[in-house]
């Protein structure tokens, strides 16, 4: 025996109709396409020193590319599981200070360094993360803001200072060679962007392919509906787990990147604010769009400075305006807008489509 | 199979269920029938681990699972459907048998996907095909991973009549061939007392009357309280 139904092929939107289906197999050659396009990007992104030649220039679009991975690791949490974290500089700056105590009071060579910052981001995300992880919603967001202010204050407790430098900062330094590399190399700009980059577009598509497989369904599935997943059989709180993992891990990468462009590390890093700063960057440029993190660092980077630059420093007053425009006017954040625009654009060109026949 | 006995809830000081009880028993369809606010669906949030605590006791297989997560409850063959649909909306219908049958290990989730007549659909995202096609998504999500039992919430909630009809005699015909024990849960009286081979009738919280369809059917105190008398 098997159910029929009147109504099991409900409309189509246009847009499907033309691609043959929101994930169906014609539209595959439009996916080729895209990678070949992102490829292409990733390309040109190398390039960008080429064109941008002022140093100053430069060295704004390696902060804010940095800026732009840390927001990819918070913005994971929110467009895969809904979930806000405004402690995620706990990583960012717990790994940049893992690394500059591991090379300048521990003397180890910069490999062996990040490996092991990167390893202590894992430690504590795993054991911070165990039990955020049972909270959502805003008992969530409060929760990672207390852990990240509890280790913001104690890297500045006097007892502590030997390791954090305390309120006199950290200067980094750092020993051996990355991939023929040395401390010099990495504090510059165009180096640096090169490496940034890259990083850029390993976590876009490491990012991505996680969205795409079992894993992220899951999680996708989880954000809709926890309970109905678990009446699904399916445990949900270690893939939750496993995604904060995830996400601090991008973060602490890019802790590391700044780390090693700045050689010195200051308390900020482990700040409320930076966190606060991510978080802004994501929504700026669009939670639910893979780059829009990226481009709302861009702007955010770009803007500060033109604004403080000019001598201007209500700086906090446009980004509060900003914050407001995006939040009221657009949801989805200026790239995640304007990508719906240009989907309502290609959806009034379509030609008109006979339901009478695809039904 | 399944055995439940002594479900009390209490909703600030309000009692939704005292001293509740039943047997599902494989191959055989229990209904539960009675007005709204009868606590019917609280009896099926007690059932499935969605609504823990209390003395109540449910024997499955020889074990007391009234203590077991809901996870741990589907995983040992007790699912449920809902009687509002909950699917996920930007997933697509394929993804959603896929990750239910990799949970549960179940590799005949194909047949099921033909069975429930949504193969045309499978590339399409949830949020975007019809009320009734969702529903069978539902109950197809229940159903994978063959499990002893299932308990369905008002499986035809917004339907049509005949399509709730057909998707009450779609379950019938599981419960027979796969040997599956369901508590059935349906507004349509007509539906319960064409599939089921049982049926209890809550009303207040209480059960009013267990029996078999003809022997519900006769009962005075059901129709004077949820059937009407026939004129």
């Amino acid at each position: 025996m098997t159910l029929t139904s009147e109504d099991s092929m409900g409309p189509r939107t246009r847009a499907e109709e033309v691609s043959g289906g929101a994930d169906s197999r014609p539209g595959r050659p439009r996916l080729r396409a895209k990678w070949v396009v992102n490829v292409a990007l990733v390309a040109i992104g190398f390039l960008v020193p080429l064109v941008v030649t002022g140093p100053y220039q430069r060295h704004l679009l390696v902060n804010a590319a940095i800026l732009g991975v840390f927001g990819l690791g918070v913005a994971f949490l929110i467009r895969r599981l809904g979930m806000v974290s405004l402690g995620h500089a706990l990583y960012f700056g717990g790994a940049a200070y893992a690394f500059g105590a591991l090379s300048t009071h521990g003397g180890l060579e910069i490999v062996p360094a990040l490996m092991l910052a990167l390893g202590v981001v894992v430690a504590v995300a795993l054991a911070v993360g165990s039990l955020l992880v049972r909270s959502r919603g805003i008992a969530f967001t409060m929760l990672t803001l207390a852990f990240g202010q509890f280790v913001f204050t104690l890297a500045g407790l006097t007892q502590t200072r030997s390791v954090t430098g305390g309120d006199d900062g950290l200067p980094v330094r750092m020993n051996g060679t990355l991939l023929g590399l040395t401390a010099r190399d990495f504090s510059d700009p165009v180096t640096m962007w090169i490496i940034c980059w890259a990083v850029v577009a390993l976590a876009l598509i490491a990012l991505g392919l996680i969205g795409r497989s079992r894993f992220g369904k899951l999680l996708e599935a989880i954000r809709e509906n926890e309970e109905r997943v678990r009446f699904n059989g399916s445990n949900t709180y270690l893939p939750v787990l496993a995604a904060y993992l995830v996400s601090a891990l991008v973060a602490g990468i890019a802790g590391l990147l700044f780390a090693l462009y700045n050689s010195f590390l200051s308390l900020d890093v482990l700040a409320w604010t930076t966190s606060g700063n991510a978080l802004i960057v994501s929504f700026i440029g669009g939670c639910w769009v893979a780059s829009g993190p990226l481009w709302g660092a861009l702007i955010y980077t770009l803007g500060n400075a033109m604004l403080v630059s000019g001598g201007r420093n209500e700086w906090q007053l446009y980004v509060g305006i900003a914050v407001i425009l995006v939040m009221v006017f657009g949801k989805a954040g200026v790239v995640g807008s304007l990508q719906e625009q240009w989907t309502r654009h290609r959806e009034r060109r379509l030609p008109p489509v006979d339901l009478a026949r695809t039904n | 199979m399944l055995t439940v006995r002594d479900v009390t809830v209490r909703f600030k000081g309000v009692t939704a269920l005292e001293d509740v009880g039943l047997d599902l028993q494989r191959g055989r369809v229990h209904g539960v029938i009675g007005p709204n606010g009868a606590g019917k669906s609280t009896f099926v949030d007690v059932v499935s681990g969605r609504r823990r605590g209390g003395k109540a006791s449910i024997m499955y297989n020889g074990e007391n699972v009234a203590g077991r997560s809901i996870t741990w409850r589907r995983r040992h063959g007790i699912a449920r459907s809902f009687q509002r649909t909950s699917v996920f909306p930007d997933l697509t219908v394929r993804a959603h048998f896929e990750l239910v049958g990799h949970t549960l290990r179940d590799e005949s989730v194909d047949e099921l996907v033909v069975a429930l007549g949504l193969e045309p659909l499978l590339d399409r995202r949830c949020g975007q095909i019809s009320y009734g096609d969702q529903r069978r998504v539902d109950i197809g999500m229940a159903l994978v991973g063959r499990p002893a039992v299932l308990l369905a919430d008002e499986p035809g909630a917004g339907l049509s009549r005949s399509q709730s009809l057909e998707l009450a005699r779609f379950i019938r015909h599981l419960a027979q061939e796969r040997d599956m024990a369901v508590l059935y849960i349906e507004h349509d009286v007509d539906a319960v007392f064409e599939i089921c081979d049982d049926i209890t009738v809550l009303n207040l919280g209480r059960v009013l009357m267990s029996g078999s369809p003809a022997e519900v059917r006769q009962d005075h105190g059901v129709r004077d309280a949820y059937l009407g008398r026939e004129e």
